[in-house]
Order: C-alpha cells, then structure tokens, then sequence
C-alpha cells in the first residue's frame, strides 16, 4: 500500500483504465494552456506590442497599416500557428511510430520520412523552386517516396515485420542524408544557408496559405488515427498477441504508418526538420497520463504544439534580432531531459 | 568653374592596408573646398535648385526583380539589408540617413552602431517595422523574398538590387543615389570609379593573362568560379582565373590540383593580416614547382576588397591588379603598396 | 456433443519445410486437451494454425463447423483466445487495463469499456486467482503472476476455446500443478474448451481429457492419455527409453526416463 514501485509512480495516474470523460477533460485542460501559450507567444518578439495593442488589434479597432496589427497578424501568428501545427504532428508521430515499432526510440524520423523530406527539399532550394508551393511539394513527395521505399524494401510476411521496417529505414535514411551531403558541398553560399536553416527546422516562412492545406490535413490524420487508439494498445502488447485478440494488424498497421507519414511528411514540408518533439513529448505524456493511447494521442498532440510554440517563441527572442533555428532549442532542452530520462528508467527501459 | 560635391574623391584616400583609407581621414563628411565665392554661388544655386524641384521629386523606380517602387520624397530613414550596401550608402555621405544594418555591416566602423536588424540571411522583419523607416534596400541573392513582401505590405519601400560584376557595382552605387536624391553624388562617384577601373584595363590590354589561383578558404582549400565577383576583379586586372571553369560556385580543389594547374600567381584572400593565412602562404612555399612560388608570387589581400559588390572594389581591383601585373607603371595614381606582396 | 473446433488434413509449410502434415483432430466443447511431442513436432504451428494466424497450405480448420476463413478477426477473438507462452510489454499498463484488452473483440470503434465490459474482466481475474493484482504494473510481475493475468485476459473475450502455449514452462513446480488445477476447473465450472502445448508429461496426463501426439509434424496417436502414453508411443515419438506406470497417488500413467 505505503511503497510505489517506480514502475507504479510510471504509469502515473494509472490503475484506473481510462474513461471518455478523462479524455475530455485533459484535453480541455490542455487546450487551455496551449490558447494562453499562443497569447503570450504573440506578445513575445522583437517589437513590443502590448495589451492595449493587442486588445485593439483582436477586436478589430486597429487601423489597416498599423504596425501593431502587422507584425501580430502577418508575422507572429501564422509562425505560432504553424509552430502548434508542426508541434502537434510531430509528438502525435512520435506516439504512433513509437506504438507501431513497439520501441521507446522511435521518432517520426526513424523510417527516413526526415531526409526523405530534406532531400526533396534540399532539390528544390538547388533549382530555385518557390518556397511556398514548389519546395514544400518536393519535401512532401520526398516524404511519400521514402515512404514507398521503407515498406517496399522492409515488408515481409505477416505484414510488415517491425525489425526489418526499421532497418530499412535506417539504411534509406543514410542513403539520402549523403545524397543531401552532396548536394551540400556543392551549393552556393547563400543556397547553402538556406539549407542548413531548412535542415535545423524554419518556422518563419510560415504563411495563411500553407496553413490552410496544412491545418485541416493534420486534423484529418489525427481523426483517423485516433480511431486506432484501441488498436494501437493492443499491438504495443506484440502483433501476434494483438492479433488474438481481435486486431486485424496488418491493416491497422499501414493505414496508421500511411496517415503518420503522410501528416509528418506535410508539415515537414514547411517547417524543415525539427528533433526531439516526437521523442520527448510522447515519453513525458505517458509519465503522466498512461500508455493507453485514447488519452496519449491528444495529450501527446497537445504537448507538442504547447511545447513547440514556446521553443519556437524563445528561437526568436533569445538572440534577437538574430534567429536561432528551432531545432536548436528543442534538443538543447530535449536532450538534457532525455539523459534524465534514461538515468531514471535504467535497465527498465523497455518496460520489462 | 566646377563644382565639386565634396564628397571624399579616391586621390585623397590614403592607401592602408585595412580600411582603405589612412587614419584620420574623415572622409564620411561633406568636405568643403574652399573657395568662398564657389561657395556662396553653390548655395544660391542649390536654393533654387531645391525650390525649382522640390514639388516634383516624387519618383518611380524599377528594381531588379522588375518590382516598382514608389518613392514620394527622398528617403529620410534607410535600412540596408547587406554590408555591402551599408557601405554604398556610407560612400555617398548618407550614413546618417541609415536607419538600420544588418549584423555584420563592420564597415565603415559607424555603422556598427546603428540599430541591427537580423542578419543578411534571417532579415527580422519585426525589427524593420518597428524602426519605421522609408526605404529599405535589399539584395537578390540572401534576402528572403517571403520578408520582402511582409515589408512591401507593411507599406515600406523596398527596392532590391543585383550587383553581380564590377561594373554592376558601380551602376548600383549611381542607382542608390538616385534612389536616396543624391544623384549628382552618385554619378561623380561613377565617373571617378569607372576612370580608375577603365586606367587599369587600358594598361593590362594586349598583355598576357597570367594564371591566377584565387584561395578564398585555408582548410579546406576553397576557390571561385566564373559565377563570381572575385572572378570578375581578376578577369578586370587583366588575369586568368585559373578554376573558373569549375561547375561549383565555391568548389574545394586540392594541393595537387592546383600543383597541376601551375598558376603564375597565387593570392589568399583573407580578413587579417598575418597568423593563419601567413601560415597559408608559408605552405606555398614549400612548392617551387609552381611558377608561381619560383617566381615569389604568393600574396594575401583583404578579403572585404575583392569579394562584396561595394565601392572598396575598385580598391581591390587596384591591388590585385597589381600583383597580377607588376610589370606595369601603375603610378600616375600611386605606388603600388608592397603589402602582402612577398618579395 | 458440438464440435466446437475440426482440423481435417491440414497441412503447413514454412520456407525450410512441412511443419504440420495431414493433421486431423477436433475439439468438443468442455474438454481439455493436450499437445504433447518433442520440440520441432509442430505443437505451436498447430496453435497457430488453430486461431488463423497462420493459414495452412493443405486442408481445412472449421470453427463451429464454419470454415475459419468466414470469421472476422473480431468474430474469431470472441470464439477463440490464446495465452502465450510469455509477453512483453514495452509500455506500462495495470493488469486490469490488459485484461480488458480481452474485451476488444466485443468493443465497438469508439467505445470506452462500459460497466458490463469491467464486470467480465473482473471477474476473468477472480477466475485466473489474479483479482488482487488489478492495479499492479504488469512489467513488475513474477512470472506465474503474469501467466494467470493473460489468462484472465484470454477469459475476459468470453471464448468457447482457449489455446495455451506452454503455460508451465516457466514456472516453479508448485505453480505447474497450480495452473492446470486452474485449467480444469474452469473447464467444469465454465464450460470452456482448453488446447494446451506442453513439455509436462505427466500434469498433462493427468489433466487432460485427450492428448495428442505429434511426431515431426503428423499426428501420433490420439486418444486419452492412458491410450496415448505407452512406452512405445513415447519412446517412438522422444527418441529415448522410458518406462510407463501409473502415478501412486492418481492413478494416472507416469512415464519415468531409462
């Protein structure tokens, strides 16, 4: 009764299985905390805008050309939405690939969405494709093809054994981060730099535009793959114990690696690549909501827009008027707190 | 009677290495001549000048990218969104007119304290708005078209331009000035920078073009093609760019490479002088297979002289013109300083 | 008597080699049988084979007469349940939270477990003797501690038939006997069928109603356990000497090793 195995105090509020009504209800908490995130973020940045302003600008009284209204609605909030975008779908990727593989490390990158992604990308930037429409599209299309080459290259019998998945993803990953190595050492200086911002994560292109395709693409996949919730519980047991009880996981499991990828895939498009949201934030929700996905998906999706919101907002003011790249910040802060991470878990790592 | 515009001409420059210029020379202010009745008969004639134009100044203007900027009165409040241009506007006396700069606008050192706005690849535009300013001037290559447009819808002026070659740079210093409603400043300046570029190419006509290995990197070795400025500087001082035919922009090339491609001259560009790039040079040396280490003539130059579109080119034009073509009588402007030149 | 489960001639092929050939059996509802034979005989490809995981090159398997092609994988979780040999959980979940895993064949998309889905498990884990075990993290288990709560799990789908993969082959001496008192009971008190894989001769003889013996992928003998575990048949099939009697105490046969 008196002593909590570290294994007791890991599954958190566990014990009790997890309910509809505890599902909205953490939701509605975070939801909150993420609307108060994105308000502070907007009164964050290098010109100042205070409540009046905000306040006039949000209820309209503001005049067209004020600056106030300018920088909040044309260069703060379409970076804070995307950064809740890209946040969300990040940490919900994290979740499935990590619910998928049935291993802890794996990341939305771990099959080589990411240089897939970089290396579309990365040929765009070289042949001066526009960087609302042509580069997003190649990064998306380098998304789909190492996609389409991970499951070819990786399938096996009872429908995608997971070991051999991410081998493959690894040796498809190797292959194009030397393809984008390549194309490195023979780009032009300012090429070059555009580069490497896309390749650490740039949410400062962010436009209504992108939003637009991005925004409803993302909440489509969330939809969908929340229908797996149960699924996904059962196959982190192990496929063929899921399969005996009922999941038909060959199906689950290319619908669900097909959304993930695809909704990583976009926002990657846009946002370059960012690390470490789709491995800390899933980690941190299951400490402290359990490992049922009907309640890790929105908290997980949810803490990753929260949490990428606010790395971005301090990548933006930490050496302004100069710009950190955001992928500088998340593994400056998901790092430290991965190694803690691993200390505390130790040899339980895998849960056994 | 000419009028001169004051403005600091190249003769009265004096020759360091650094700058460009000998210390205490102020060169940034309008200077007056002298003549007291030159200088009554200037201010009657710009009075009137002023009033006669003062109601038609409002102008249009054409940018690189074929954008159309719209100027009502000459800009008060200039952002410069590359070093390069921050010394353009510096050169043609506007420094108190720039509003903002970019992070590394070392040059000339006044400009480092004026208010910073991002670095020339990651512009923040927030910054921009809130300094208010009536013209922003942009580059092609390195500003993010995404920010040009933000600033075009805040209502800010922004005129990009392209300067890609020598000459290039020349005509966007006249076109900056006509921008900022100092064209007569700009268009002397032209005059007088085209007048030393022209000397240089009449006195390296017909002669050979030695073999030049241009090292804009120590480790690894790096080099330019002919998609460059610096490529252009040395075609203009009358030399061959030993790796202008190489596909990358900004291409590695090894020891042997250049061992086989027996270069007359040999220059390394960098920002210092001595340590390391002396160390560079040094290495060189150990090869006199290369003619251009038998016959001594390896060099450093300022970096800043030869690589950015901006008036300090000429200057470097000079220099490298120099050490490409020492058999040449360059006085008539000065001795060519033995600088760097490792005899 | 329902025949709750056919194999008729079934045949399975790996890429290395038939593991099963023209096995034919059945279960009826309320019996307990075992599947006895020396590793490699194709005791867990029958498992497999019996609950559609793997599906055989040759033959037929029917479920309630039906051929198990017809069912859904929800519709056959209802009908059959499986207990593996061992599980392991990379994430952490309560034992009541894997035990209503058993109840998603019963579940519908967006359904959250309701009272009646709590009350099975409940009572799932009252049968498998894991009730006290509800709230523990079931990675802090010991090993007979988990077995009886993925028993529970198998019984919360509310199967006619529970398919065990080695269920003792892990545990001490005292939970060997535990378990399959357990088996037995829930056979009579329930009415649930058992197929039982096992190393265990003798808990086997003396538990079960049938046995089969399988022998390099073909059925042996079949029968009951008396009939089945003679000395030639286990010499034939184990490839070493034995002698058969009975056990004291139970009167069933005991097979000791020359």
């Amino acid at each position: 009764m008196g002593l909590q195995s570290s294994e007791e105090a890991e599954m958190g509020t566990l014990g009790k299985p997890v309910t509809a009504a505890k599902v909205v209800k953490v939701s509605v908490v975070l939801i909150t905390i993420l609307v108060i995130t994105v308000i502070v973020a907007t009164m964050i940045g290098t010109a100042t805008v205070t409540w009046e302003q905000l306040w006039n600008v949000l209820s309209g009284h503001a005049r067209e050309t004020d600056p106030a209204k300018l920088v909040i609605f044309r260069i703060r909030l379409p970076r804070i939405i995307l950064a809740g975008l890209v946040g969300f779908s990040l940490s919900l990727g994290g979740v499935v690939f990590q619910a998928l593989l049935r291993n802890p490390l794996a990341d939305p990158f771990i099959l080589g969405v990411s240089s897939g992604s970089a290396f579309g990308a990365v040929i765009g930037i070289m042949f001066g494709f526009s960087f609302t429409f042509g580069i997003p599209a190649l990064a998306f299309g380098g998304a789909l093809l190492t996609m389409y080459l991970v499951l070819v290259v990786g399938r096996k019998k009872i429908g995608m054994e997971s070991s051999t998945i991410i081998l493959a993803g690894v040796i498809i990953n190797a292959f194009f981060t030397a393809v984008i190595m390549f194309f490195i050492a023979t780009a032009v200086n300012d090429q070059l730099h555009t580069m490497l911002f896309w390749l650490y994560g740039d949410l400062s292109q962010s436009r209504f535009g992108e939003l637009a395709i991005a925004g409803p693409a993302v909440l489509v996949g969330f939809v969908i793959l929340y229908c797996f919730g149960k699924h996904l519980n059962l196959i982190t047991a192990g496929e063929e114990a899921a399969l005996h009880l009922g999941v038909d996981v060959g199906k689950a499991k290319l619908v669900c690696f097909l959304v993930v990828s695809l909704v990583v895939g976009l926002v990657v498009a846009f946002s370059g690549l960012i690390g470490f949201v789709g491995l800390v934030i899933p980690h941190l929700c299951r400490m402290l909501f359990g490992s049922d996905h009907r309640l890790l998906m929105p908290a997980s999706a949810l803490g990753g827009a929260i949490f990428l919101i606010a790395a971005d907002t301090l990548a933006r003011t930490v050496i302004s008027p100069s710009e950190l790249p955001v992928g500088v910040i998340t593994a400056f802060l998901g790092a430290p707190f991965f190694i803690y991470l691993l200390r505390k878990k130790g040899s339980r790592w895998t849960g056994s | 009677m000419r009028i001169k515009t004051g403005f600091p001409q190249v003769e009265d420059i004096g020759l360091g290495f650094f700058w460009g210029n000998e210390p205490g020379e102020e060169h940034m202010i309008l200077r007056d001549h002298g003549r007291k009745k030159e200088q009554v008969f200037l201010a009657l004639a710009c009075i009137v000048l002023l009033l006669a134009a003062a109601p038609c100044w409002g102008k249009v203007f054409r940018d690189a990218l074929n954008r159309t900027v719209v100027l009502d009165s000459p800009p008060q409040r200039i952002v410069s969104l590359a070093p390069n241009i921050t010394e353009i506007l510096y050169y043609l006396g506007l420094g108190e007119r720039v509003a903002g700069v970019t992070q590394y606008s070392y040059y000339p050192p006044e400009a480092m304290k004026k208010p910073k706005v991002g670095s020339y690849i990651r512009v923040n535009a927030e910054k921009i708005i809130e300094l208010k300013p009536d013209l922003v001037l942009g580059t092609m290559d390195g500003n993010s078209s995404h920010t040009i447009d933000l600033l075009g819808q805040a209502g800010i002026p922004v005129y990009v331009v392209n300067p890609r070659s020598v000459r290039g740079t020349i005509a966007t210093i006249a076109c900056i000035s006509d921008l900022a409603g100092v064209k007569e400043r700009g268009d002397e300046a032209a005059v007088l920078l085209t007048e030393r570029l022209e000397k240089i190419v009449r006195k390296t006509t017909g002669l050979d073009r030695p073999t030049v290995f241009l090292q804009i990197n120590i480790k690894p070795i790096m080099t330019v093609n002919s998609h460059t400025i610096h490529n252009d500087v040395i075609r203009l001082a009358g030399g061959k760019n030993m790796t202008g035919n190489l596909p990358i922009t900004y291409p590695r090339i090894s020891r042997e490479e250049v061992l086989a491609g027996k270069p007359d001259v040999i220059i390394i560009s960098s920002m210092e002088r001595g340590g390391r790039f002396e160390r560079a040079r040094q290495e060189w040396l150990r090869w006199p297979s290369i003619p251009a280490v038998k016959h001594r003539r390896v060099y450093l130059v300022d970096s800043d002289l030869i690589d950015r579109p901006s008036p300090r080119i000429i200057r470097g034009l000079e220099i490298m013109a120099s050490f490409i073509h020492p058999e040449v009588n360059w006085s008539g402007g000065r001795e060519v300083e033995k600088d760097g030149a490792a005899k | 008597m329902d025949r709750l489960l056919n194999l008729k001639k079934v045949g399975y092929r790996y890429d290395s080699g038939w593991a099963l050939r023209d096995v034919s059996m059945d279960i009826d509802a309320g019996e307990l049988v075992g599947i006895l034979g020396p590793n490699g005989s194709g005791k867990t490809t029958l498992l497999k084979v019996a609950d559609r995981i793997l599906e055989p090159q040759e033959g037929d398997v029917l479920l309630r007469g039906q051929s198990i092609q017809a069912y859904s994988r929800p519709a056959l979780a209802r009908e059959i349940a499986m207990v593996p040999q061992e599980n392991h959980f990379q994430f952490a979940f309560s034992c009541l939270e894997v035990v209503l895993m058993g109840r998603f064949p019963h579940m519908g998309l967006f359904e959250f477990e309701g009272e009646r889905d709590m009350a099975v498990a409940l009572e799932a884990m009252k049968a498998a003797h894991c009730a006290d075990l509800a709230q523990r993290p079931i990675n802090a288990l010991s090993g007979g501690e988990k077995q009886r709560v993925l028993l529970a799990r198998a019984l919360a789908q509310e199967p006619g038939l529970v398919l065990l993969d080695e269920p003792t082959s892990f545990l001490d001496l005292r939970f060997k006997k535990e378990i399959f008192e357990l088996l037995s009971s829930l056979k009579k008190e329930r009415g649930v069928s058992l197929m039982i894989v096992s190393h265990d001769i003798d808990l086997s003889a003396r538990y079960c109603d049938r046995i089969v013996l399988l022998d390099r992928g073909r059925v042996y003998a079949e029968g009951t356990p008396r009939e089945v575990l003679t000395a030639g048949n286990v010499e034939a099939v184990y490839g070493c000497p034995v002698t058969v009697d009975n056990n004291p105490a139970t009167g069933t046969p005991r097979v000791s090793i020359l």
